[in-house]
């Protein structure tokens, strides 16, 4: 209904309400003229009559209004009460109470609460995630100091970037040094990573000889640590798997380290521990399933470890990966042949290489018939 | 009259009897009890219109009689205790709430009500010795509750203007000094320009008496169901909507006739200026505008005041959207 008011009139007329005095009549309506006009009850003809005298008399309309207002407001009321409460409660849509005022405003203050909470927990995971970073890399520090608490604590702090670095590039270990030695109890793999002091200065490409017979001596055997989760039941071993286990019995070690009989033995024990541990067989089991489970052992592990200072026990060797090579507890300063994986020349290496290879993946250093492969 | 009554008289007694059987709880009353206050209704509001009547008009005009609420009120004529009972029990909350609505004061309230009691039960005694009822006006027309709130309106109004000094209202002023009343009062100095000229005072003091002439020249120039329309929306603060159910048309249809009815009074208000006060059309427009802007501010801010009032009361009892 949008109509356009004579806005100059209307306000004319609205102020000159008090001024309304043409109503002089003789004879009044009485109380059921008036109340059967406001019921719209009366004749078409008496109607028009009594609509004369109500424009020109204000008390009988003053009494005409006043009537109709009661009548309105008494229906509703009757209306109202005629209603049953759960009649009413289903006439008002559940939007509409939705809105009603204190559901409404319980809504707003529960948004507000809502945001609040969601904004303090982003703050505080903000907050947590910072705090997060800074225990690690306090937790980092301290792995990498406790071994060596004469580093300055700049280079504590660079540990933190380049044991992440480490972790990530596995593959290229120029700037790591490998650093075995009298302090290395090995008793936590996670130690082993303290060894693995990192300098971005370091130019050493490769381990120093020295060091890495150093560790293979001291501490060939206990570095080893046994898989900390059960490794599941040897699956069904392909061929190169099979060929591996063949040749893995006839490790020879011994020819090159005079301490590799010892640790070979030791390592022997420790498979066989390990085979206990992951299928809980037996003695009997043969030498080929010790091998297959050996050899199970490392590919779970590969699956959990980036490989900066682990060790790792595959066809009867064990590997130490440094700066993410691993490297053959047996090499020492033999001269390295360097074969690429899917060359010719290295299809035509012996099959037990390179299922030790394979199975450790990346660049593996590795004493084999005498000679010092490194596989990449 | 008496000749309708006499030529219809089986139309109206076979109505009667209808009336009867269709009441709940006829009172015990007998046809030739109700008679008369039938006649008095058809001669009150059919004949006097329409002599001529006929057998269908006659027979729907007593149908539509409010026949419980007749025979109620006859029987408390008639002195019926237990219609007495019943009447007082079912209309009192209406002639009280009533009467709490119209008075401002719970004391004046419960006065006024009890006034009415009086007035229905009877205060005087006619020649014949009888107590002279306010319920003997009752037709059955409209509803018993309908017209114990309009008894309780007029006795309210009656009863203020007897005791206030509107009694002038009586008086056909017509519209007089609209803008010279509003010159004079304080608040009002912004509807009639002043100035400190004695001639050009009287010149605008002149000019509202032609204006108010002429608005309630153009008033009167009406149909009387515009002139009430007008009124009722004007001057009794009726909304369209309310005034549209006692006039019998819908609310859109109220707003387009008071469109009307402005255009209409403009035309009438312009036209009697000219014609009989010879103002210039320059004049009119010019006192018209500027008479209107100057009430219309006040209008706004009293509506933005009302406005935010309203909302205010209703977050308050909790009622917003």
């Amino acid at each position: 209904m949008d109509f356009e008011f004579d806005k100059e009139i209307d306000a004319i007329l609205r102020k000159a309400r008090g001024d309304d005095a043409a109503a002089l009549s003789s004879a009044h309506l009485d109380a059921d003229d008036i109340a059967a006009f406001a019921e719209n009850a009366l004749p078409a003809a008496a109607r028009g009559r009594y609509t004369a005298h109500f424009a020109d008399c204000a008390r009988c309309r003053k009494i005409l209004s006043n009537a109709f207002v009661f009548n309105a407001e008494a229906d509703a009321e009757t209306a109202s009460s005629a209603v049953s409460a759960p009649t009413t409660e289903a006439g008002v849509p559940w939007y509409r109470r939705l809105f009603a005022f204190p559901q409404a405003a319980y809504a707003m203050g529960a948004m507000v609460l809502l945001f609040s909470g969601f904004f303090g927990y982003l703050i505080l995971q903000n907050l947590s995630g910072a705090s997060n970073e800074v225990s690690y890399s306090a937790n980092s520090a301290t792995n990498t100091a406790a071994p060596a608490p004469e580093r300055p604590p700049a280079a504590m702090s660079n540990s933190n970037a380049s044991t992440s670095a480490n972790t990530t590039t596995t593959n290229t270990p120029a700037n790591t040094t490998f650093q075995g030695g009298s302090t290395n109890s090995a008793a936590n793999p996670a130690t082993n990573s303290a060894r693995l002091s990192t300098s971005n200065t370091a130019t050493a490409a490769t381990p120093s000889a020295d060091t890495l017979s150093q560790a293979e001596s001291n501490a060939p055997v206990a570095e080893v640590q046994p898989m900390a989760t059960p490794a599941p039941k040897p699956q069904v071993l392909d061929d190169a798997d099979k060929n591996m286990a063949k040749v893995a019995p006839a490790t020879p070690l011994s020819k090159d380290n005079p301490n590799a009989a010892g640790a070979t033995r030791q390592r022997n024990e420790r498979d066989k521990e390990e085979s206990y541990s992951v299928d809980g067989s037996s003695d009997s089991k043969t030498s080929d399933e010790k091998a297959k489970t050996a050899r199970a052992v490392p590919t779970q592990k590969k699956k959990r470890d980036s490989g900066a200072g682990e060790q790792r026990s595959v066809g009867g060797k064990t590997f130490n990966n440094v700066g993410g090579i691993w490297f053959d507890s047996a090499v020492g300063k033999q001269k390295q042949k360097t074969v690429r994986r899917g060359t010719s020349e290295y299809q035509k290496l012996d099959a037990g290489l390179r299922s030790i290879a394979d199975s450790l993946g990346g660049t593996v250093v590795i004493l084999w018939g005498g000679k010092a492969y490194r596989i990449q | 009259m008496t000749a309708g009554f006499e030529k219809h008289k089986i139309i109206i007694e076979e109505s009667i009897g209808r009336l009867l059987s269709r009441a709940e709880n006829a009172r015990a009353l007998g046809a030739g009890e109700i008679r008369p206050r039938v006649e008095k209704a058809l001669g009150k509001y059919l004949f006097k219109d329409n002599e001529n009547a006929n057998a269908a008009e006659i027979r729907a005009f007593i149908d539509e009689l409010r026949a419980d609420d007749l025979c109620l009120v006859l029987a408390c004529e008639r002195g019926d205790e237990t219609a007495w009972n019943d009447l007082v029990a079912t209309q009192d909350k209406t002639v009280k709430a009533a009467a709490w609505k119209i008075s401002p004061k719970a004391e004046d309230a419960d006065d006024l009500a009890s006034s009415i009691w009086a007035e229905l039960y009877g205060l005087k005694h006619d020649k014949d010795g009888n107590l002279k009822s306010k319920l003997s006006y009752y037709s059955g027309r409209g509803s018993l509750g309908g017209w114990l709130r309009a008894i309780v309106a007029q006795l309210a109004i009656d009863q203020f203007r007897k005791t206030s000094k509107f009694v002038q209202v009586e008086e056909a002023r017509e519209f007089e000094n609209l803008a010279n009343e509003s010159s004079e009062k304080t608040e009002n100095l912004a509807v009639v320009a002043h100035t400190d000229n004695p001639e050009d005072i009287f010149g605008e003091k002149q000019m509202a008496r032609d204006v108010s002439k002429a608005l309630g020249a153009a008033i009167q120039e009406l149909g009387d169901e515009d002139r009430l329309l007008l009124k009722l929306y004007y001057f009794d603060d009726l909304k369209l909507k309310e005034i549209g159910q006692m006039l019998g048309f819908h609310e859109a249809t109220a707003s387009r006739k008071v469109v009307r009815i402005q255009t209409e009074i403009r035309k009438s208000v312009e036209k009697i200026l000219q014609n009989q006060h010879h103002w210039s059309e320059e004049e009119v427009k010019r006192y018209l505008s500027e008479t209107a802007s100057k009430l219309g501010i006040s209008l706004e801010k009293l509506v933005a005041v009302l406005i935010i009032f309203a909302l205010v009361q209703e977050v308050l009892h909790g009622n917003v959207l």
